[in-house]
């Protein structure tokens, strides 16, 4: 294996679900590791989220370098760019791979989008779905090819199940029920609850457990 | 390789007991001392160069592999004295379309209109004598294609089944 390929992490799940957040909340926990992350943020025409997390993440938290959160607007359908034809978002991570060696992981966030969203294996070596108890209990039952097929599902706004009347115990069920063996975590984004588990799977998967390349050295 | 206790790292495939006689002999062999173990994984995951899974028998391994290499069923990706490591591709739910033999005068029709159909749905296909395979999501797939094939529906057999699926290799389409 080339030895410049950086472990890749694919984001993707409806608009609103949280998927700016969820990096937002897991990049300082794993920054307190002493892993180095970079971020793509795919939107279909804006810039706003990866603008969002710069200044979160680099210009108040200082976690990383301004240049490591790049906005791709993709326009058009965000899944084409990260399934159907991902080049571009390739080339953007094979530029970052270049300029930023010592990066332990890219993360690659999609654009809101239906529930077949799936990554291209080219593009990510690990693919996270997050969806939110406000869209209701009957998600993860009602399937989809990211619920059935991502590595991870993230079911997100717990806080939110009683005023939008969602039972977490049906949607436990019927993501167990559906995906098998794979696993699924309950998070709040907003307070923090359920991401250390998020983190932990990415380092256990994705890292293998190895120091971060900085502690290597 | 070994960095993280009891991790496996595997950079690069040894073989293929389909194609390999050889190393199915291997194989055989050390299944019969209770040596060999497996790894299931799906057809997706054939594609990717960098993941984590653990065998029937708990071997953990990392898989570290050159980008654009696949993982095939029955690839052997570890072999030790007392240990080989194979993977089985999971069965998955397909669209099997068979020709019938009244067909023989409608073939260019029928390949037209079946390579149309198959070709807007992105999916990549396996051909088998007078039989042609693609993955489906859902079964409501094969209702739809039942009735976009109605034209021909007394040429063709239509149904679901399930299989290890190996898409032809020359023919490179979107992985929907």
């Amino acid at each position: 294996m080339g030895s410049s390929r950086i472990p890749r992490v694919g984001i993707g799940g409806p608009v609103g679900a949280g998927k700016t957040m969820l990096i937002e909340q897991v990049v300082p926990i794993l920054s307190n590791e002493g892993y180095r992350v970079g971020i793509i943020s795919n939107d279909v025409v804006s810039k706003e989220d990866a603008d969002r997390m710069r200044k979160n993440l680099s210009t108040e938290k200082g976690l990383l370098s301004e240049d490591l959160v790049i906005g791709l607007a993709t326009g058009g359908c965000p899944h084409t760019a990260v399934r159907e034809d991902p080049s571009m978002n390739i080339s953007v991570v094979e530029e970052m791979e270049e300029k930023h060696s010592d990066l332990d992981m890219i993360i690659i966030e999609s654009g809101g989008d239906n529930i077949t969203t799936t990554f291209s294996p080219a593009l990510a070596d690990y693919f996270i779905y997050i969806i939110d108890v406000a869209g209701g209990d009957k998600y993860p039952r009602k399937r989809g090819l990211g619920i059935e097929s991502c590595d991870l599902l993230v079911i997100n706004k717990i806080d939110l199940a009683p005023y939008v009347g969602a039972d977490l115990g049906i949607m436990e069920k019927d993501a167990r029920l559906v995906r098998k063996s794979k696993p699924y975590v309950f998070v709040n984004c907003k307070t923090g609850q359920g991401l250390k588990q998020v983190a932990s799977h990415l380092i256990k998967d994705v890292l293998f457990e190895l120091p971060p390349k900085a502690v290597a050295k | 390789m070994e960095i993280v206790p009891g991790l496996i790292t595997v950079s690069s495939i040894v073989g293929n007991i389909r194609g390999d006689p050889r190393l199915a002999e291997v194989y055989h062999r050390m299944a019969g001392k209770n040596m060999a173990e497996s790894i299931t994984i799906s057809r997706s995951e054939s594609q990717r160069s960098r993941m984590r899974k653990r065998s029937d028998k708990g071997t953990d391994i990392a898989f570290t592999l050159d980008q654009g290499v696949h993982i095939r069923h029955r690839d052997v990706v570890m072999l030790t004295e007392n240990k080989i490591v194979v993977i089985d591709i999971e069965p998955e739910d397909v669209a099997m379309i068979e020709v019938k033999e009244n067909a023989k005068d409608e073939i260019l029709n029928l390949g037209i209109r079946i390579g149309h159909i198959i070709g807007n749905l992105h999916r990549p296909i396996k051909i088998e004598e007078n039989r042609i395979f693609f993955p489906i999501q859902a079964d409501t797939e094969i209702d739809m294609l039942r009735n976009l094939l109605h034209p021909i529906a007394d040429h063709v057999e239509i149904k679901k089944t399930s299989m290890i699926f190996e898409p032809e290799e020359e023919m490179k389409v979107h992985a929907h």
